[in-house]
């Protein structure tokens, strides 16, 4: 008896000894599998978090039902829910993009801390809708809705959208939405912009986009280098933007020297080799002589082949009609 | 070693044969099944909620099989049946194992029916596909009946049959939350921490689970169930049983 007793003692020890031993590999090997794992609220529902954020959930969709809005009234109610939410299942997308939509008027500081932290977590480190919806109420002054003429309750901060944006574009895998990339553009100009000239932004932009296009060369002449897909279009379109500028009201007004002066420094760093049209930079086909969008003449309208004296777009390196090469021929016309 | 699959046969046996065992899977499946219709009342969750539902239900399921010991073991001392089998050359801590593989292989069967069933409704359902992640799962809940088991067993031998299953419960409740507790040795060891095993958000969210981890978690359920199968071995020798 006291020999049996003996043994499963010594059993037990050692089995003792082996789950103390495995227990806290497995917890380290759970958190590194899932990271967010710390974030999940410590409310003893025995590990059914996420049944448990499933009924939250239904009841968050059932309280809004019977809200006319969400106002200071009840935010922190509508909060505080959102909040439960959130620490009962933390990677749940929707609740970040739809959920906290309802309280983005009502409290935007909350909200874009609640935004914050779900741009941190592991599992969400590839969603690029939850920086850009940050961004979009960084980019943006948040006004009480039933006091539109007050001071708002958040203030615009361009430089944080930008961030936000940045963030949202370097999760897209280089092919981002076009709404995206405008955002971004559009708030580094305006986090950039500074004086009080009306054309500020007009050159922020152009500044931005032309130091992008400094990487992107460095780097070997690869667009890929920026954040900023069809970056060439892009500067021409913001060439065109910046040439024919408005105020915030849709009126016209004459661009500035500087703004000028930038604009044809772009044209000629980066479009040296295209045949833009001088008033509207449009590019003109081959042997065009006036711009078909403004009618303007156009000052060098094609390259032409020492060879078969057809017209063609100088940036080729062989004549699309004879096929001889001009590689030679367009060293001298540099020269001359 | 006969012996011990002797009893493990009979305990699964009287529980398989109950009727009520196939109505409750029949029930749990119908519940499963409906909250496809929940898709208006959940903004389209419902694809959620159906996996986590399937899962909840199977862990509950696995609970309850493995609490039935607790129900089991007593009644046998009461009836005086236990005593009759402790009296023959089989010794307690063959009972006590029989008991406990038989309730475990209960808890495979009825998990098992719980899984097969919900995952052929989702599969009915939904296109996604999730099914080796979805298994994975379903296994880590069927190995967290193993420590479950050896926890019941435990609080069957130890304390008076009206108060065994309600203290099971608390201890398994309370099992999942020990990994909050960051103490050496007594997290894990003394205390089980059944959060090993709760990987469930898993299914929903498509990350995979390495094989070495449930291969890890099985190899802990296995050295928990036995220091607390010792434990519960002893106090069962002392056991003043008429």
């Amino acid at each position: 008896m006291k020999k049996e007793i003996i043994v499963s003692l010594i059993i037990m020890i050692a089995a003792l000894v082996a789950a103390a031993a495995l227990a806290p590999v497995l917890q380290a090997k759970q958190r590194e599998i899932n990271p967010d794992k710390d974030k999940l609220s410590s409310a003893p529902v025995g590990g059914m978090h996420k049944v448990v954020a499933d009924w939250e959930w239904m009841g968050f969709i059932n309280y809004l039902g019977n809200l006319q809005t969400v106002d200071e009234s009840n935010v922190k109610e509508v909060t505080a829910r959102l909040e439960r939410l959130v620490r009962l299942d933390p990677k749940f997308e929707r609740l970040y993009l739809d959920g906290l939509s309802f309280i983005q008027h009502a409290d935007p500081k909350k909200t874009v801390d609640m935004l914050d932290s779900a741009c941190r977590l592991d599992y969400l480190r590839n969603n690029w809708k939850i920086p850009f919806f940050t961004g979009f109420i960084y980019s943006r002054n948040t006004y009480d809705i039933k006091d539109q003429n007050g001071p708002p309750l958040m203030s615009a901060d361009h430089a944080k959208a930008a961030e936000y944006f940045r963030m949202a574009l370097e999760r897209t895998n280089g092919a981002p939405e076009n709404h995206l990339v405008s955002s971004y553009i559009r708030e580094v100009a305006k986090a950039e912009a500074t004086g009080t000239a009306p054309d500020r932004e007009y050159l922020a932009r152009l500044q931005f986009l032309r130091r992008e296009w400094a990487q992107s060369q460095q780097a070997g002449g690869m667009e890929q280098a920026s954040l900023i897909p069809d970056l060439k279009d892009r500067l021409r379109t913001a060439m065109q933007d910046a040439l024919h500028p408005h105020d915030i009201y849709g009126r016209d007004f004459d661009p500035s020297p500087e703004l000028r002066e930038l604009a044809d420094k772009i044209r000629q760093e980066v479009f040296y080799d295209e045949n833009l049209c001088s008033k509207c930079l449009h590019p003109a086909k081959p042997g065009s002589k006036f711009c078909t969008i403004c009618g303007e003449k156009l000052n060098n309208p094609t390259f032409t082949c020492p060879h078969c004296s057809a017209a063609v777009e100088g940036r080729y390196m062989f004549c699309p009609h004879c096929g001889k090469p001009f590689a030679d021929t367009r060293k001298d016309d540099k020269a001359k | 070693m006969k012996e011990v699959w002797t009893i493990a046969e009979n305990a699964c046996k009287n529980i398989l044969k109950l009727k009520v065992v196939y109505f409750l899977v029949a029930c749990v499946l119908i519940l499963v099944g409906s909250m496809y219709r929940y898709n208006e009342i959940s903004l389209n969750r419902h694809r959620e909620l159906l996996l986590d539902m399937s899962l909840l239900l199977n862990q509950v399921a696995a609970i309850l099989s493995v609490l039935s010991l607790t129900f089991d073991i007593p009644r046998e001392l009461r009836e005086g049946i236990a005593a009759t089998f402790l009296t023959k050359s089989l010794g307690r801590m063959k009972y006590l194992w029989g008991k406990v593989l038989g309730i475990y292989a209960v808890a495979c069967v009825v998990c098992s029916l719980i899984a097969i069933g919900s995952y052929i409704i989702y599969a009915s359902c939904f296109p996604e596909p999730i099914f080796l992640i979805y298994v994975k799962i379903q296994l880590l809940i069927i190995l967290s009946a193993i420590p479950m088991t050896s926890i019941c067993t435990f609080c069957a031998v130890s304390f008076p049959e009206m108060a065994a299953p309600i203290i099971a419960l608390m201890a398994v409740w309370f099992s999942s939350l020990t990994h909050r507790l960051k103490i050496p040795v007594l997290n894990g060891g003394i205390l089980p921490d059944l959060d090993l095993f709760n990987m469930k958000e898993h299914v929903i969210y498509q990350v995979d689970l390495p094989w070495s981890y449930i291969l890890g978690t099985a190899l802990y359920g296995v050295a928990f169930a036995v220091f607390v199968m010792m434990l519960s071995g002893i106090i069962f020798r002392l056991r003043d049983i008429k």
